[in-house]
């Protein structure tokens, strides 16, 4: 076991973990943040997806240890109370979400994507979010909801 | 059409804020202190006999709770299909058996304290395994001499036929015989969330099953029966399930995890690898089709012949009844008086077919919609026209019993897509540029409202008013991703007046839950919706019975709406309904509380048409098929939720895109090993791969449903995949009958037809 | 969860070269996205792992002659730098390629090319550029050609106790040059390619090809340079018939076989199409005309 400290949803942490120990791991069975979802393990779907340090990344391709000194965002961080960020009120809006298991990675990458391109075009959208599979396949919905949070945001 | 307060609204999702928040808990979400983690082990094998088999190093090994093998699990034939009470499917499986008929058949299973630890114990399983003759085709499996997978069924899981007319005559009169053989790929549901249960104790000792599953009711039924379990002694829970498309809606290894509960006395999580979903949960049946149409001059079907035969693979599961549920499509969206249908379900070494979104339809449409472009192109007549004078007009006659339409926007829906995919403008465009060729495809489809009259259709409802005016649904019926909680309280609302937001939801949960089946068939908002509406009503004319007295008017002039009484002939509001439902809870004399229970079940089915189109371009030089634009109409009666509805037609459009162009589970020809067992080989459609898609919904008013409507989560499953390959043969002048059409498919198709034409 | 028996997190080359030296067990973890997912299929125990994320191993420099690329610079750093977007924009697009963005964000370059892999995506244009290869061990440096680096399916020349620490690429004259990647997948995200073909073509003032380089990933067990091909186009004006030889040619550097991912008869007539395809856009870049 070893001890890594990082940054999870803003508040300083102080995790022990396995050097094995998958980030996925750390985040949903050690700090009990289940809206990280498991859903291949291995790279190909993006439902583990978090933001290490503003970047969207599969937390289950990462081990815990090389978390350390960084700051982790899960779906859990981006809004607090009942109330919702912009971007997830934007895709409660827009019918963006069905069975619900993508939607916290799909979440997440939108987010990064708008701290990085104001205002991104379908395409944009396409190839930034491609990473997260929907078998529901609210993909134009979701399209509609990332345009739809650009507009909220740009607005202020 | 009527107006309505709550019904026709695009009410957001109740669950949306859970979900946007990672708060919503699934299964796998779900922790208990002393939880165990199982393991299967599963037959490397494709077909394969235990002839020995030792536990004992595994059971010894530390943090290890319990090892079953078939010697420790109730020997009680059963079948997994997930219909209510399925009498008719063959009780081929048992939880654990010693018989192996494909590769991934549970062989044992482990409960330990870790995932870790229960991985190492299954490599310490011990089995010598006796090799048998193994079968992954339907010809080997049906080949003189071919050995049973299960006594005495001759390898047939079922098969069934029926004639109407004389199909003879009229061929012989026919002007035109086409004919056409078709063959579709075995594909997986691949939702995102995989198979996941827990299963725990409660303090009597009855079995607690939080499953994530489509089915709860029956999964109970199937449970206690593959248990020798009283129904009683089993409560199942349903929470938020990260996607089914019919691969949730059957028992597949939660009887092992209710055994390891049991046997351990703790709570057993048995959460499955994308792998496992991918390799042995259930599949989407392949099916070779062969068509025989024969038509007059001028383009009327006179009789149609199917020959169907799919590859169930080593287990019935929902088998044959796929089968019926193409014997009615193949009867009703042609009209044609003269029908023949033979269909066989075939057991083969392979993992397992069962349901899935739109159930036999997506096969039965990928080959009946290419043949009909065939029709077409054969008789010159252009294809659209050739559809809309061959297909079902209000009025025409239905040949399958119990189907019954009323209502059909088929002939609208066709004219509404040629509009909006600019079809006679295509025509003129061209075609042509270099080894890039564009094309233009049609696909029509139907599909029925419930199971019935093939298996029992019922569901229940319950609605209870609490003192203030606020309210409780009950409901068996599953919230799988479709949004079926939402219109359910749409319908609760609208039917009792009371406000949506002052409706809780419980679902589902058998212990307190009505009857209701599950997600399946697209049933939920035709049956449950009517059986909540029935409820909510009740619930309403209870209270306005008692407001009578208290207002002194006729009960014919009340109504409720929005958390009032209203007067009918004013439309002003008299009372809350509040001050009335305190007054009956708390009547000194004559109290009275407020609780209905109804249930509905449909003694006719009805028919949902549509029609897919698509543009696409093919790069010739590659096979590669690029999708520009694809549009559906579609006749679901009246939308209860456009927004929702919306989703259920592009999920469904999309996921019979990576059917017609990029998805196939790949069945090694040696091993019966599935090869691609992973998302970067088993190809489901990305964000990148999705075209523009229109959708519209062309509302008709279906008398038989609660509120107009018709059905649709699969529906939109069914025609663009074959929009697609007709397009591609629009684009090439090549007919491709087999699916998928990857670019190497479609290469290849290309190329033969070229060294044809040298 | 992986059974790691030892990681290390070197913060100097140094240090990470002596671990190597004296644990020559020790597997390298660059991104992680390929190594990891090879422990779990294997369910491999008692693995040393050497992770690269706090060696200074990543970025990109501009030396005039050649630009240098840290092997551990990950492929959105790749495609996102603005010297490789103006200098060496295939390998932008073959960055953007791989995998999705998620993969792009923490895979790294040097590991795609130290996986050995025949359909990794960053190697066609690699071999297509002359990429040189810098190799390190405690003993001290060698550099490599990356067309002699890859000796087989999943096999590289690294030695024991050798790491790749710097990615070399020849820059010529960026008049009349242009290059091109295709990834041919059957997706267009989070796929593997069927067939990975990069081209590089230089023009004389003439007009004729002065350097032609076509590299091949998937059609064979390592990438390959179609040299006969190459040699057909080199001192000449191409022609759409002149092209449509050298497809023909880019055979005879391929060896593809059949897999159930694809049939060696397609992927060789991937290789004839993709082969011309790749070129001749190199060919139109560099200023030649759209053929």
């Amino acid at each position: 076991m070893i001890e890594i400290k990082c940054t999870v949803n803003g508040k300083p942490t102080q995790v022990r973990i396995e050097e094995g120990e998958t980030l996925l791991d750390m985040i949903r069975e050690r700090l009990g943040l289940t809206g990280t979802k498991r859903g291949c393990e291995v790279g190909e779907c993006g439902a583990c997806t978090v933001l290490l340090d503003g970047v969207p990344t599969d937390s289950c391709l990462m081990l815990a240890a090389l978390a350390d000194g960084k700051d982790i965002l899960t779906i859990e961080g981006i809004s607090s109370g009942r109330e919702l960020s912009v971007m997830q009120q934007a895709f409660v809006d827009e019918g963006a979400i069905q069975c619900g298991y993508c939607t916290p990675g799909m979440i997440l990458t939108a987010h990064a994507l708008l701290k990085k391109n104001k205002n991104p075009t379908a395409e944009d959208i396409k190839r930034e979010l491609a990473g997260n599979m929907c078998r529901c396949a609210a993909y134009n919905q979701i399209i509609n909801a990332v345009q739809k949070a650009a507009r909220e945001e740009n607005k202020d | 059409m009527k107006k309505y307060n709550v019904v026709g609204k695009s009410v957001p999702r109740i669950d949306a804020w859970a979900k946007a928040t990672g708060a919503a808990k699934y299964v796998g979400d779900m922790q208990r202190p002393d939880m165990l983690h199982a393991k299967i082990l599963h037959s490397p094998l494709a077909h394969a006999w235990i002839r020995r088999i030792d536990v004992s190093r595994a059971a010894a090994l530390p943090g290890v709770r319990a090892v079953i093998t078939y010697m420790d699990v109730p020997q009680i034939p059963f079948t997994t299909c997930g219909h209510p009470y399925p009498f008719d499917t063959p009780k081929d499986s048992l939880i654990l058996s010693r018989h192996l008929r494909y590769v991934g058949d549970p062989v044992a299973a482990v409960a330990a304290d870790t995932q870790e630890i229960a991985l190492d114990a299954l490599e310490l399983i011990e089995v010598e395994y006796e090799e048998l003759p193994a079968y992954f085709t339907i010809d080997a499996a049906l080949a003189e001499g071919a050995v049973e997978l299960h006594e005495g069924l001759k390898n047939l899981a079922g098969e069934s036929e029926f004639e109407i007319g004389d199909v003879e005559g009229a061929m012989a009169q026919a002007d035109f015989i086409i004919e056409d053989t078709v063959e579709t790929p075995i594909v997986t549901h691949s939702p995102i969330e995989p198979h996941v249960s827990l299963v725990e104790l409660d303090e009597q000792g009855r079995l607690v099953c939080y499953f994530s599953t489509q089915v709860p009711s029956i999964m109970r039924e199937r449970l206690a029966y593959a248990l020798g379990m009283r129904m009683g002694q089993i409560r199942v829970v349903k929470g938020h399930v990260g996607g089914g498309f019919g691969g949730k809606q059957e028992p597949i290894f939660e009887p092992i995890n209710a055994v390891l509960t049991m046997k351990t006395g703790k709570p057993v999580r048995l959460e499955l690898t994308r792998e496992e979903c991918l390799a042995c949960t259930r599949t989407r049946h392949s099916a070779r089709i062969h068509m025989r149409t024969g038509l007059t001059r001028d383009g009327k079907m006179l009789a149609r012949i199917m020959d169907i035969d799919q590859n169930t693979g080593a287990y019935s599961s929902h088998g044959h009844n796929v089968v019926f549920a193409i014997a009615m499509a193949f009867a009703t969206l042609y009209p044609t008086p003269n029908l023949r249908f033979h269909g066989r379900s075939v057991y083969t070494n392979i993992p397992i077919a069962g349901a899935m979104r739109a159930y036999g339809c997506p096969q039965y449409a990928f080959a009946m919609e290419s043949h009909v472009e065939h029709m077409a192109r054969e008789l010159g007549i252009d294809s659209l026209e050739f559809r809309r004078k061959n297909s079902y007009h209000l009025g025409d006659p239905i040949n399958f019993p119990h189907v019954s339409v009323s209502t059909c926007g088929l002939q609208d829906a066709i004219d509404q897509c040629e509009e909006a995919i600019g079809y006679q403008a295509f025509l003129k465009e061209p075609r042509s540029d270099g080894t890039s060729k564009r094309g233009i495809g049609t696909a029509l489809f139907s599909y029925g409202q419930s199971c019935y009259p093939h298996s029992v259709e019922l569901s229940g409802a319950r609605v209870r008013v609490n003192e203030d005016a606020t309210a409780t649904l009950y409901i068996g019926c599953a919230e799988i991703g479709q949004g079926t909680d939402t219109v359910m309280l749409q319908i609760a609302a609208e039917a009792s007046g009371i406000p949506l937001a002052d409706i809780n939801l419980v679902a589902v949960d058998t212990d307190s839950c009505p009857f209701d089946p599950g997600a399946y068939a697209s049933r939920q908002t035709y049956v449950a919706g009517h059986a909540v509406k029935k409820a909510a009503a009740a619930c309403k004319e209870q209270i306005l019975r008692y407001a009578v007295n208290k207002l002194s008017v006729n009960y014919e002039r009340l109504d409720a709406a929005d958390g009032w009484i209203i007067d009918r002939d004013t439309d002003q509001r008299m009372v809350s309904l509040k001050e009335i439902t305190m007054q009956m809870y708390y009547d000194c004399h004559t109290p009275v509380t407020i609780c209905q229970e109804e249930s509905f079940a449909p003694t006719d089915n009805m028919l949902t048409f549509g029609v897919s189109m698509a543009i696409v371009k093919v790069d010739t030089a590659t096979g590669k098929v690029e999708v520009e634009k694809l549009v559906t109409a579609i006749d679901s009666g009246r939308i209860i939720n456009p927004q929702l509805a919306m989703g259920q037609l592009n999920g469904g459009n999309i996921m019979s895109l990576g059917y017609g162009l990029s998805e196939q589970l790949l069945i090694d020809p040696k091993s019966g090993r599935v090869l691609n067992d992973n998302l970067l080989d088993y190809k489901v459609p990305t964000f990148a791969d999705v075209p523009p898609i229109e959708g519209y919904f062309i509302e008709t008013d279906e008398p038989s449903s609660a509120y107009g409507n018709k059905s649709l989560g699969e529906p939109p499953n069914i025609a663009p995949a074959v929009a697609v390959r007709n397009a591609v043969l629009d684009a090439t002048g090549v007919a491709i009958n087999q699916g998928p059409l990857t670019p190497e498919r479609v290469y290849l198709a290309l190329k033969a037809a070229k060294e044809q034409e040298v | 969860m992986y059974f790691v028996k030892k990681l290390y997190l070197p913060e100097t080359l140094p240090e990470a070269l002596k671990i190597l030296k004296e644990h020559p067990e020790t597997t390298i973890l660059a991104g992680g996205t390929d190594v990891l997912v090879k422990m779990r299929h294997k369910r491999m125990r008692d693995v040393t792992l050497l992770s690269l994320a706090k060696l200074p191993l990543s970025g990109v420099e501009d030396k005039g002659d050649e630009i240098v690329i840290g092997p551990g610079t990950t492929f959105t750093a790749l495609a996102e730098n603005p010297i490789m977007q103006t200098r060496l924009p295939m390998l932008c697009t073959a960055a953007r390629s791989m995998g999705g963005p998620q993969i792009q964000n923490v895979a790294t370059i040097g590991g795609n090319v130290c996986n050995g892999a025949t359909s990794a995506d960053s190697a066609p244009s690699l071999f297509a550029l002359d990429a040189v290869l810098t190799l390190t061990s405690a003993g001290g440096d060698r550099r490599v050609p990356i067309r002699e680096f890859y000796t087989g399916p999943g096999r590289v020349k690294l030695e024991s106790g050798e790491m790749l620490t710097a990615i070399h690429i020849p820059a010529g004259e960026q008049a009349r040059w242009g290059g091109v990647y295709i990834k041919f997948s059957t997706r267009k995200a989070m796929d593997i390619a069927i067939l990975g073909s990069a081209a590089v073509c230089e023009l004389g003032e003439d007009g004729r090809v002065i350097k032609a380089a076509i590299a091949m990933g998937v059609a064979a067990p390592t990438p390959v340079r179609c040299t006969d091909a190459e040699a057909l186009l080199t001192g000449k004006t191409p022609t759409a018939e002149l092209l449509q030889e050298a497809g023909r040619l880019a055979l005879t550097a391929c060896s593809p076989r059949s897999s159930w991912r694809a049939t060696k008869e397609y992927r060789e007539a991937l290789i004839q199409e993709l082969s011309v395809r790749a070129f001749q856009e190199a060919y139109r870049l560099a200023g030649g005309k759209a053929l």
